[in-house]
């Protein structure tokens, strides 16, 4: 099996000593969603942003696709994905002028960038709104909108950092859909808060707590040895995160 | 440079230019000044114009004595009778003292009965003008009597006495000298503010764009997108400065244009001229600029781009750090008292005759002050100084540091929230040792 991403003994400390991230050892294969769970401020940003090359590690290495994300950043960001937390679209632009503006940051022609906005709207079910100024569109349009955007050049790896939160619950399903299709051809990377969302899509869950990987299993293993009965997946990961803190008190 | 990286910044300025047409606030600032520009300055030489048409009803009249009347004083008082605002009276017939206790005397112009022969004579020959000390009009005439007759190639010798003013006109004995000086330290101050003046009246309003781009980046979540493509992130800063150059061209350009207009308005309405003597007004400027003062023309403009890159990859530098458009917008305005700031020590350093020579060299080292001194001390002895070149050649040196400094600080991993302190050790590393 091809690995995706894999990481050894990855560690980053932000300025004035702050562990963000802790001796990280992960290996993603090709294909799937893969979840990154943890509570706010856990590591899973830094662990993306050190993955995508826009932070560097502390000690320790990183790679995507067999790209070393120091020191092949442009290579491995030709190949990746991402959509942010936070919207990262420009308000006084259409959709359509965001999607062929980063097509033709990824150095595509003006024509090709053109054809690659309308590609990647349909994809979303966006192509309709191509025209649309951004500051106008809702909360769920816009994550759709990001979702396009990630999806530009057609990426290997798709990181998506909190791809539902904010939205209602049946533009929240339209987006769990368009991952499930996306993810029979590439990796995706989930960060999120919805461990209903983790159970249905990831094949496996990373959990983070403060910045150290406590678990990496599959949905259904981590059930079947930590539920009791009844306890839904969020269940288990809530006892597990409250867990894991109270053997490090 | 690599070629990606150019295309990506010019994908980058594109955008840029794009957002900015977007935005009436941002296109009011743009195309608002030049228009006020146009509005005032055609308000105010309409103003000017009706002034000056009021004026123009009360011709002062000019009495004069010919008392040597031949083909040159004939060409005198004919180049006079061309003169606007000016009523010729022969008073040939009347004796000079009697003119002079004329209680409705204006002006008094002599010609005495040597004239001519001296003048054929190539020895000093006088025309006395006299009027009365504190009657500028007069006094305003009087020196238009003294440019016609330079007109025909008379070198004018200006000189006082208690009661009245007298002029007297020599002929040129020698070609007019070569040799150039400086100006008088007051005028020399005055024309190397002009560069920064020009500066902050035309390149720090768009600057303001400028500063708030990469600022609104940070703030609607927008960099860390940009961040995240297969871009160098160089070709960002880039091509935020190729926008910046793109919008004070524009605002230049436009500026230029109502300035243009204003004068050509200017130039038809106050004095009704003719096609060819407006080409013969815009040829006398040119020739000037050509001529003996091409070379304090061409460093002037030249310190004036320096200061204008200046100002522009500090801004860019700046918007780098700023966290919110508040922030963006107090570095703005610090930006905006600095050059007016600068004007003080320019005038001090001006008028002061005893500076040793280190001094001068020190100061060519001081930011912007340095190379506004050079160009004075350029003015001052009316020749390249060693100050203008080393403020020339320090501030080229600062505008790249910035520039370096800057894509240093874009590719720190703390891009997406660089403190001011960092920021600062990066541009005096690549200040001071170019790392």
């Amino acid at each position: 099996m091809s690995i995706a991403i894999e990481t050894v003994d990855l560690s980053k400390i932000y300025e004035g000593g702050v562990y963000a991230l802790q001796n990280i050892n992960l290996s993603i294969p090709l294909g799937g969603v893969y979840g990154l769970i943890g509570a706010n401020g856990a590591g899973k940003t830094t662990m993306i942003r050190i993955l995508t090359g826009i932070l560097k590690p502390t000690s320790g290495t990183a790679t995507v696709l067999g790209y070393d994300v120091v020191e092949e950043p442009l290579q491995l960001r030709e190949r990746i994905g991402v959509l942010p937390q936070e919207s990262g679209l420009y308000e006084d632009l259409t959709i359509k002028e965001n999607l062929e503006f980063i097509a033709k940051l990824r150095g595509m022609t003006r024509s090709k960038a053109k054809e690659e906005a309308i590609r990647v709207a349909n994809l979303v079910g966006l192509e309709s709104k191509l025209e649309t100024q951004v500051s106008t569109l809702s909360g769920g349009m816009k994550r759709r909108a990001m979702m396009a955007r990630a999806l530009i050049g057609d990426p290997d790896i798709l990181f998506l950092d909190e791809p539902t939160t904010g939205i209602d619950v049946l533009i929240a399903r339209r987006i769990r859909q368009v991952i499930r299709n996306l993810a029979t051809k590439r990796t995706i990377i989930l960060a999120t808060h919805n461990m209903f969302e983790a159970e249905q899509l990831c094949n496996k869950v990373a959990l983070i707590k403060r910045g150290r990987l406590m678990h990496y299993e599959t949905p259904e293993n981590l059930k079947k040895r930590y539920a009791r009965q009844g306890e839904t997946f969020e269940d288990v990961v809530s006892e597990l995160l409250k867990l894991e803190e109270e053997i490090e008190e | 440079m690599k070629r990606s990286m150019m295309r990506s910044a010019l994908v980058i300025t594109e955008k840029e230019i794009i957002q900015m047409t977007r935005s009436k606030r941002q296109m009011a600032l743009l195309l608002g000044v030049p228009l006020m520009f146009l509005i005032f300055g055609i308000i105010g030489v309409t103003i000017a114009e009706v002034s000056t048409s009021q004026q123009q009803n009360q011709l002062v009249p000019v009495w004069y004595i010919n008392k040597s009347p031949s083909q040159e004083t004939g060409l005198i008082i004919n180049e006079w009778d061309k003169i606007e605002g000016v009523q010729l009276i022969d008073r040939s017939n009347s004796s000079l003292d009697t003119l002079l206790n004329d209680t409705e005397m204006r002006l008094v112009a002599y010609f005495p009965s040597n004239f001519t022969p001296l003048f054929r004579l190539n020895q000093t020959a006088t025309i006395y003008i006299y009027y009365y000390k504190g009657d500028f009009e007069a006094e305003q005439v009087a020196n238009q009597l003294v440019v016609a007759v330079s007109t025909i190639n008379l070198e004018i010798v200006i000189r006082e006495n208690p009661n009245l003013n007298l002029i007297r006109i020599l002929p040129v004995i020698e070609p007019v000298e070569t040799r150039k000086e400086g100006l008088p330290p007051a005028l020399a101050s005055i024309i190397s503010i002009l560069p920064l003046y020009l500066v902050l009246i035309l390149v720090i309003p768009p600057l303001s764009l400028i500063l708030i781009s990469v600022t609104i980046e940070r703030e609607q979540r927008t960099l860390e997108s940009l961040l995240v493509q297969p871009i160098e992130r160089t070709s960002l800063f880039l091509g935020k400065i190729l926008y910046g150059w793109f919008v004070i061209a524009v605002y230049l350009g436009a500026n230029l244009g109502a300035v243009s207009i204003t004068g050509i308005y200017a130039f038809f309405v106050l004095s009704p001229s003719s096609e060819s003597e407006f080409t013969g007004f815009l040829r006398t400027i040119v020739n000037q600029l050509k001529g003996p003062l091409l070379a304090e023309f061409l460093v002037g403009i030249l310190v004036f781009l320096v200061l204008s890159a200046l100002m522009l990859n500090l801004a860019v530098f700046l918007s780098l750090l700023a966290k919110d458009e508040r922030e963006a917008n107090l570095i703005f305005g610090l930006t905006t008292v600095f050059p007016v700031m600068l004007t003080i020590p320019i005038v001090a350093v001006g008028t002061s005759e005893t500076i040793p020579s280190f001094v001068y060299a020190i100061m060519a080292f001081l930011p912007m002050l340095g190379i506004v001194l050079g160009f004075q001390f350029m003015l001052l002895y009316g020749h390249i100084h060693f100050v203008t070149i080393l403020g020339l050649f320090t501030h080229i040196y600062y505008v790249l540091a910035i520039l370096k400094s800057t894509a240093s600080l874009s590719e720190d991993e703390s891009f997406l929230e660089i403190k001011w302190t960092k920021a600062f050790r990066y541009l005096f590393r690549s200040l001071l040792l170019w790392k």
